[in-house]
């Protein structure tokens, strides 16, 4: 045992010159991590939860949110405490590893992956339908190609590029967002929200809306993807995560008041562009607003595109770097050090969804994996606390009870989302399947311990291996 | 945007050693770096306040073809700012046109401009806070010439700065890197709807030499002379917190320059896109509220109209801020050499706070009892509007009239300092020099900032000459009485030595 444990000595210091050799750039302070997690969350705010009105009503949707919120601020306290204490790409991955061991660590960044693959078709598909809205005549599959690689080469360039372009495109969007309001606000009527059923299907229309409100914030894990690359971590990174959160709790509780307020909510249902579709509503005459708006709504778009690029790239650059995933995948430009490859496949798997499955699908498997992901996440955090508590080393996790009301939260969602909708659950367990199977026969075998996350993780057992043997 | 994480302690050394050969100690916080540097004083140039503000008022002179005075100010001013950046890179100090005319010249002449500089300051951040509190009340619904409403905004706004500049410089630098940002982006974004909407009508007539040449005798060009120079000027402002920057002799010219190109640039932009704009309105004589939000509003409609409003605010409170900042500066340098009345107190740097708080509360009263006093100065002489009677929205170039005869009236007193001393500025000289320009930049200076001075004073507004000529008779016998001897005085000059004893005792 003493032999194990001076080689991982000797490991540490190789994963330092390994971090060195293929770690990203740290180049993002707190301003950028802001412009990163809210405009990865925007596009949620344009267009998406209007499905969710149909099932639960606006009342319903309205608790719905409410419910989301308060989950969702409670895990961005949770994860933004994770990611400054394991600042790796890795992520919602990095955690697992460290809590549940390597399969749950591996299952839990594929499913990472899942989510903002499908969240980013999904925002290329109404990217597409904006398209239409302004010029019809445009072929949106050739703007939307042309928009990826503009992206994607700004994301190789460097994650420097990748930070400004983000912060430019979600203040555009916020500015979208105030034009909105102040359009709407003059045609305020407290008597719409009644009309119509506000509660559609009880409470079993609140569960089914859930993914639908869920889709304002999905993804905002896309910060503790980027903590590798974030200067001062300790401050930078609860920073990032508790400003994105209350901007978006705030923006997307206005839209709603103000959308359901203005326009009888059986309207904007169907609507792929809700928001336009108000403010057409609202002000017929005023051609000039509609078309600013729907422009800068792109913005809003790509940002949430762009971010989603971004977090699913480093997510998948971590799990090739430890060998899950095959190695090509993790490869990084030797001076901007940006891994092209991790970038380059979410993007075309991105394209490829969304030609194939409908928005609403999407946003359904979006939400869902995020779920299991982040319910895998808090039982990763307990664990990590449990055996915390044997060594006394550095500061502690120190969120016991909000873990658990978390948990609690994601589990009831979880069950009755599935007993309600079986029909989507065999394509993630499919995915997932496939992804095991991946693991068993292959990945397992080529697990590289010199990965930061995975030396996280053994520093732990030999910790704890150590204190035994000295006891001894 | 771009923060000093590092702060490179070497060169905190140079710094502080440069200002202890200056005869002071290091008080403030050094953090401010080039871009933030820029940043105040871009905002306090603020393209989205001055032109916007005085866009009506200055075509009462020569209507809409207006746009070349811009760029003819722009070049004078940008000679201006190359000269006293150059004296700025020589003695960087907290203070700006008041200490280098008493290096320059004498502690009298100092003393003097000093005075004028403070007037010309404190109009600035009183004419911007009396814009925006406008604005706000356009933008609330309210309309913008009832006198209780705007008083009361007016108040809250310097309240709300006041308490802003007391929390600190790390603040306000924030708010004026943002609004650097508010700035640009307004500009193009406004520009660029302005452009578009306009559809196939755009209206190169607005640009046109010949409209602006033809017509009208000198006189009526004043009122645009004076949007132009009242906007393009105050950048000094970098100036006036070289001891909290890093590098001075460096950074504030560059950054006063810098902010000059940037508003040439952004400002012919935003003029020519108002042209277009008040091109296609036809019914100007309509507009209740402000010309620009009129035309604006008729371009790109109501929601739209209210949204660019809503950015012109923001940068204009930006802009207050940051002038705010500025006047507290040189309230604080000013009372440091026992300048002004209770001198103690204003130049006390409480525990706990890294700004002369009790100058940032003068500053804030002072603009109240400034704007009061013009009110009741105007109701005095006849046939000029006055904030009492129905004449608030007209009001305005008073106040910003007075700001632009005290600034450039203390500028061309520098520059003839200067000019009179190019040997001394030539042995003191920093990390920027203007070379064998020197004498011809500094000569074209001096004539600008004259004749702009004369122009403003005289032919402007009765309210600002008669407050002006008050104003230095006031302070000549406040001189005579009491301030001559203190300054006669020579009184010890503490050395290097003693200073670093001071530091190490006071342990900065």
């Amino acid at each position: 045992l003493e032999q194990n444990y001076y080689d991982i000595l000797i490991t540490r210091k190789q994963s330092d010159d390994y971090s060195k050799r293929s770690g990203l750039k740290k180049a993002l302070s707190g301003f950028y991590l802001w412009g990163i997690g809210v405009g990865v969350v925007i596009p949620g705010v344009f267009f998406g939860w209007n499905n969710g009105l149909e099932i639960a009503g606006p009342l319903g949707f309205l608790i719905a949110t409410v419910l989301v919120s308060v989950y969702y601020i409670i895990l961005v306290l949770i994860f933004s405490e994770l990611s400054t204490r394991f600042p790796y790409a890795g992520g919602p991955y990095a955690y697992a590893r460290k809590g549940l061991g390597p399969f749950f660590g591996y299952i839990t960044g594929v499913l990472t992956i899942i989510e903002f693959v499908f969240a980013a078709s999904a925002v290329t598909a109404t990217f597409g339908n904006y398209i239409n809205y302004l010029n019809p005549e445009i072929p949106n599959n050739l703007v939307v190609i042309f928009l990826y690689i503009g992206l994607i080469a700004i994301d190789i360039i460097g994650i420097r590029a990748s930070g400004v372009l983000q912060l430019t495109f979600c203040i555009i969007a916020i500015c979208a967002l105030v034009i909105f309001m102040m359009g709407a606000s003059g045609s305020i009527n407290y008597d719409l929200v009644l009309l119509n059923q506000p509660f559609t299907n009880g409470f079993r229309g609140i569960i089914l809306a859930i993914p639908f409100a869920m889709w304002f914030y999905v993804c905002i894990e896309a910060i503790s993807l980027v903590s590798e690359e974030t200067k001062n971590p300790e401050i930078n990174i609860g920073l990032g995560f508790k400003t994105s959160i209350i901007t978006v709790v705030v923006l997307s509780i206005l839209i709603l008041a103000f959308s359901l307020l203005t326009v009888n909510w059986v309207y904007i249902v169907r609507s792929n562009y809700p928001l336009t579709f108000i403010l057409e509503q609202v002000q017929p005459r005023d051609k000039t607003l509609m078309l600013v708006f729907t422009s800068l709504g792109l913005c809003g778009l790509m940002a949430g595109l762009h971010g989603m690029i971004i977090g699913s790239s480093r997510q998948i650059f971590s799990l090739a770097r430890a060998g899950y995933l095959p190695k090509f995948l993790s490869r990084i430009h030797p001076t901007t050090k940006a891994p092209y490859f991790a970038i380059l496949i979410p993007a075309l798997l991105g394209i490829l969804l969304s030609n194939f499955i409908g928005a609403k699908i999407l946003i359904t498997i979006t939400g869902y994996s995020a779920l299991i992901m982040q319910a895998l996440v808090f039982f990763s955090y307990i664990a990590i606390k449990n055996k915390e508590s044997k060594n006394e080393k550095g500061k502690k996790l120190h969120k016991g009870a909000l873990v658990w009301i978390a948990i609690a939260i994601s589990l009831t969602i979880l069950i009755l989302f599935t007993l309600q909708q079986l029909q989507y659950i065999w394509l993630i367990s499919l995915t997932l399947l496939i992804a095991a199977l991946y693991y068993i026969i292959i990945g397992k075998n080529f697990i590289f311990d010199e990965a930061p996350e995975e030396i996280e993780a053994k520093l732990e057992k030999i910790y704890t291996e150590r204190k035994w043997y000295e006891l001894r | 945007m771009i923060r000093i994480n590092k702060i490179n302690k070497v060169q905190l050394n140079i710094d502080r050693e440069h200002l202890r050969k200056m005869g002071y100690i290091q008080e403030l916080d050094r953090s401010i770096g080039v871009f933030s540097n820029f940043a105040l004083s871009f905002s306090v140039i603020s393209i989205l306040t001055g032109l916007i503000t005085l866009y009506g008022y200055s075509q009462e002179g020569t209507g809409i073809y207006l746009f070349w005075i811009w760029p003819i100010v722009g070049i004078f001013q940008l000679i201006m700012a190359i000269c006293l950046g150059e004296i700025a890179s020589c003695y960087p100090v907290t203070g700006g046109v008041y200490k280098w005319t008493n290096i320059l010249a004498n502690r009298h002449v100092g003393w003097f401009n000093g005075w004028i500089s403070f007037i010309g300051w404190l109009a600035c951040t009183t004419g911007i806070n009396y814009g925006l509190s406008q604005f706000v009340l356009m933008f609330l619904g309210y309309s913008s010439d009832a006198f209780y409403p705007l008083i009361l905004t007016f108040v809250i706004i310097i309240t709300i700065q006041t308490s802003i500049s007391v929390i600190g410089i790390k603040l306000v630098t924030k708010i004026n890197d943002v609004s650097v940002g508010v700035h640009i982006f307004g500009v193009i974004g406004i520009s660029i709807l302005i452009i578009i909407f306009a559809g196939n009508q755009i209206n190169w007539s607005v640009i046109s030499f010949q409209s602006f040449y033809n017509n009208l005798p000198a006189t009526n060009y004043i009122p645009a002379l004076l949007m132009s120079a009242w906007t393009l000027t105050a950048f000094d402002a970098s100036a006036n917190i070289s001891e909290e920057s890093l590098n001075p002799s460096r950074t504030v010219p560059y950054g006063m320059i810098l902010s000059v190109i940037v508003s040439i640039v952004f400002g012919s932009l935003l003029l020519f896109s108002l042209g277009q704009a008040t091109m296609l309105t036809n019914d100007l004589s309509n507009a209740h509220t402000s010309i620009v939000i009129y035309a604006i509003e008729n371009v790109l409609g109501p929601t739209l109209s209210s949204f660019v409003t809503l950015i012109i605010i923001m940068a204009m409170f930006a802009c207050g801020l940051a002038s705010q900042t500025v006047t507290m500066r040189i309230i604080y340098a000013f009372s440091r050499d026992n300048g002004f009345p209770f001198s103690n107190l204003w130049k006390m740097i409480p525990n706990g706070y890294e700004t002369p708080v009790f100058s940032a509360l003068l500053c804030g009263i002072l603009e109240g009892v400034l704007i009061i006093f013009l009110g009741i100065l105007a109701i005095v002489i006849p046939s000029s509007p006055s904030i009492m009677n129905n004449g608030i929205t007209k009001s305005l170039p008073t106040i910003t009239s007075l700001s632009t005869v005290g600034i450039y009236l203390s500028y061309a007193i520098v520059t003839a300092s200067s000019f009179l001393q190019r040997k001394k500025i030539k042995n003191d000289s920093g990390q920027f020099r203007t070379g064998k320009f020197g004498y011809l930049f500094n000569a074209i200076a001096f004539i600008w900032a004259m004749t702009i001075s004369v122009v403003m004073l005289f032919y402007c507004n009765r309210t600002t000459t008669t407050f002006f000529m008050l104003y230095l008779v006031g302070i000549t016998i406040y001189y005579f009485l009491y301030m001559k001897k203190i300054l006669d005085y020579r009184y010890h000059e503490l050395s290097e030595t003693e200073l670093i004893k001071i530091e190490n005792m006071r342990g900065i």
